[in-house]
């Protein structure tokens, strides 16, 4: 057993953390701004993600430092690694993001075709669109519903001087987080981090709204495979007391031998996919079947059957779940980026503080009731001849 | 002025255990003609029963199937976990329940229909086809051969194959690795209208460099957006989306493998632009001060590997395998550095390997062709 010292304060706005993996060979840091592509300008869809690529390849120190970046619905998460000698440039590189600088024409333009190509390999996978399409029928005023509607049109119409706009109004301390993880003294990761973010530019107010989105629209792809769906949302959270329950109410669902597992192995089938997009409040969850003979007694038995199965197997379905939650959090926290991970998102109220003895002090009827909530609230649905539709309405 | 919130000190208590191993003696190539999937199917059951035992559910497993053997890895929060695993899979049905094996080969079919889709995983077997002649797509094996798998015989392949599983030790005899491969140097197109392209090249090395160490170093070179094939093709050319290097060490001749992904429209460019970087690969003066931020790159995520729950479990399967310790060979890769100043680097002997993804029309194998 090791223990890890975590310290947070929070600088002009920006929450900083710092904690000590006291055997890891790296430093890891991650910056989560609170903007991402369902704050495009109109007409400009493609801003949120060209401005993640610019501040990468405009990032200092590159050659001491790797970094990645990933622009999501209502989030734009930095990520950087380097040897625990290094932490300053580390620091100098994730904190760039902050201080927009005119990005040089030629690279404007190659970072918009890297934009174009990723969005194609995307595109390329049709199985990654599924769980949007769902989002957009699902819950279409919700932030889960919201897609990157980038074309080759609109993000041509992005200049370097939208760039640097954009950075100015999105990226704001204010709202962010900076996560440091590494071997050494907490206390002088946390002294750099807040020696970084005290000089960082940019104005001290939260970010405002972006404008307002209406309903996703509906979308279909090319080249999906038939299949059989179930969807449903995660209920927000009752306070920080409450993540865990949630989590374990997901698990108690999705997770391997969990309960809709068990439905589709009753069935003689067993699930293929399963991908939740995150949101601001609420997650959704779809989980897919190959589509086949047993399709019609899988529906039945999600609808009609699995909240009996929920009362009869309850308890001993959490203590399934809570196994299975307590072995891949205490497994993801052991390397730095796992750790950072889990901390950013206590720290955006997205998540619990990752004490795993605090699964087990999770009332097993919260559990049951959240899990029953959520497969009352279900839908499910098929993909047959390439289009997506409900197999029946929620019950 | 700075503003400044009371900061707080919070404890977090890590469960630092190591993972365990068992494996099974029977990979992929022992699997019958006639009931190809069937290693797979196996593990796959044995996956399934230990998710539903009570003193194995909810453990992090790891599973690997290679050619002769199927290799399982667990992790588990709590401590001695050991004697819980050998128990729980002496409880395991050596007679599934035929529904159950039904839903297993539905699940199998259906990871190897989206293996196939998979656009990234396509453009690594195309090239792994394209040098040694494997066919990665009959591991999982198909409708007919699973029927055939799954059928009365499983039973007993089941309880020779459990019988003959045991934990990672020392006992655990080196898995035969694929010796006898035959480098082919082939090239291998695969059709995907409407899709974007993958270039893949495989190279065998030189003899002065052929060295983990070496191979992991020219690969870290390459490698990444920091890497000198990105800044080749899409800094400077602007040519293509993501590149990749990959140093393949898995008991075969050692690999340097090279690709990347681009549009269509943009291959005869990008031929000539691989070109290029080929011939810098090759004999190009390489920056030494590059090989040595990589050099202590590499260093740097093979020793945090070994840090990771399975890194400790890994390097020791790699130790009884024949391979060299991890810790060893990261303090090896400084060294490197001067022996990749010798040229030519890869073997002229061997063509190198081409692997092609994405729409095929007429003109696609003239221009693979300059590549040969």
């Amino acid at each position: 057993m090791t223990q890890s010292v975590v310290l947070d304060e929070v600088v002009d706005g920006l929450t900083v953390i710092a904690a000590q993996l006291p055997y890891a060979r790296s430093c890891v840091g991650v910056l989560s701004v609170p903007t991402g592509y369902a704050d495009d300008p109109p007409g400009r869809e493609g801003t949120a993600h060209l401005t993640e690529h610019v501040c990468v390849v405009t990032a200092p120190h590159r050659d001491r430092v790797q970094m990645g970046a990933r622009t999501e619905a209502t989030a734009t998460r930095y990520s950087a690694r380097t040897t625990p000698s290094s932490t300053a440039t580390l620091l100098a590189a994730l904190t760039s993001p902050f201080d927009p600088k005119i990005c040089p024409a030629a690279l404007h333009e190659s970072e918009t075709r890297a934009v174009l190509t990723e969005n194609a390999r995307v595109r390329d996978q049709p199985q990654l669109q599924v769980a949007s399409a769902v989002a957009a029928l699902a819950a279409p005023t919700l932030d889960v519903a919201f897609r990157d509607t980038t074309t080759e049109h609109s993000i041509a119409a992005v200049t370097p001087d939208d760039v640097v706009a954009f950075r100015q109004r999105r990226y704001r301390p204010t709202g962010s987080v900076l996560c440091l993880v590494g071997p050494g003294d907490p206390d002088e990761l946390l002294a750099q981090a807040h020696a970084a973010a005290a000089i960082l530019p940019g104005g001290r107010e939260p970010v405002h709204p972006g404008p307002a989105r209406g309903p996703a629209e509906p979308c279909q792809s090319e080249g999906w495979k038939d299949c059989f769906l179930w969807s449903t949302l995660t209920p927000p959270a009752d306070g920080d007391d409450d993540q865990f329950a949630r989590r374990l109410a997901v698990e108690l669902l999705v997770g391997t031998g969990g309960l809709l597992d068990e439905s589709g192995t009753a069935v003689g089938s067993r699930s293929t996919g399963y991908a939740t997009l995150p949101g601001r409040h609420t997650d959704l969850h779809v989980v897919a079947w190959p589509a086949g003979a047993h399709t019609a007694t899988l529906a039945a038995e999600l609808t009609e059957r699995a909240a009996d199965r929920l009362e009869s197997t309850g308890r001993a379905a959490v203590a399934g779940a809570r196994a299975r939650l307590r072995s891949r959090i205490a497994f993801d926290q052991q390397s730095p980026g796992g750790l950072a991970a889990m901390l950013v998102r206590h720290a955006l109220g997205q998540g619990p503080w990752p004490a795993i003895a605090d699964i087990d002090l999770v009332d097993d009827r919260r559990v049951i009731e959240l899990a029953d909530r959520m497969l009352r609230a279900a839908t499910v649905w098929q993909i047959a001849d390439g289009r997506l539709g409900t197999v029946s309405a929620s019950r | 002025m700075t503003e400044l919130s009371v900061g707080r000190r919070r404890f977090l208590r890590l469960h630092r255990n190591p993972a365990i191993g068992w494996d099974l003696p029977e990979g992929h190539h022992d699997d019958p003609a006639e009931a190809s999937g069937r290693a797979a199917l196996t593990a796959r059951y044995l996956a399934h029963a230990l998710s539903r035992d009570s003193a194995t559910a909810g453990w992090i497993r790891r599973h690997r199937l290679t050619g002769e053997s199927s290799e399982f890895s667990f992790w588990s929060p709590e401590s001695g976990p050991d004697g819980l695993l050998t128990e729980a899979i002496a409880r395991v049905d050596e007679n599934p329940p035929p529904a159950l094996l039904r839903a297993l080969v539905t699940a199998q079919l259906a990871q190897a229909r989206t293996q196939r889709n998979n656009p990234l995983v396509t453009m690594f077997r195309s090239v792994e086809s394209a040098a040694w002649g494997d066919s990665p797509d009959g591991v999982l094996g198909d409708q007919q051969s699973l029927d055939e798998a799954s059928g009365p015989g499983f039973a007993g392949h089941l309880r020779r194959c459990f019988a003959a599983g045991k934990p990672v030790g020392a006992s655990t005899p080196a898995a035969g690795a694929a010796a006898q491969a035959v480098w082919r140097g082939d090239v291998v197109t695969i059709d995907r209208p409407g899709e974007q392209c993958r270039l893949i090249m495989a190279f065998r090395l030189a003899a002065e460099v052929d060295d983990a160490a070496c191979v992991a170093l020219l690969a870290q070179l390459l490698d990444g957006s920091e890497g000198l094939l990105y800044r080749r093709l899409r800094i400077e050319a602007g040519l293509v989306y993501g590149t990749v290097a990959v140093a393949k060490d898995d008991g075969r001749p050692r690999t340097l493998i090279i690709g990347c992904s681009l549009l269509r429209e943009g291959l005869p460019m990008v031929i000539e632009a691989f070109r290029l970087c080929v011939d810098e690969i090759d004999s190009g003066h390489l920056d030494r001060d590059a090989l040595g931020v990589a050099a202590g790159r590499v260093a740097d995520r093979m020793l945090t590997k070994l840090d990771e729950p399975f890194g400790a479990l890994d390097d020791k399967r790699r130790r009884l395998g024949g391979g060299e310790s991890i810790g060893l060979l990261a303090e090896r890769v400084p060294a490197a550095v001067a022996r990749l100043a010798v040229t030519p680097r890869l073997d002229a002997a061997f063509r190198p390997a081409i692997g092609y993804v994405g729409p095929v029309d007429d003109a696609v194998a003239g221009l693979l062709g300059r590549l040969r």
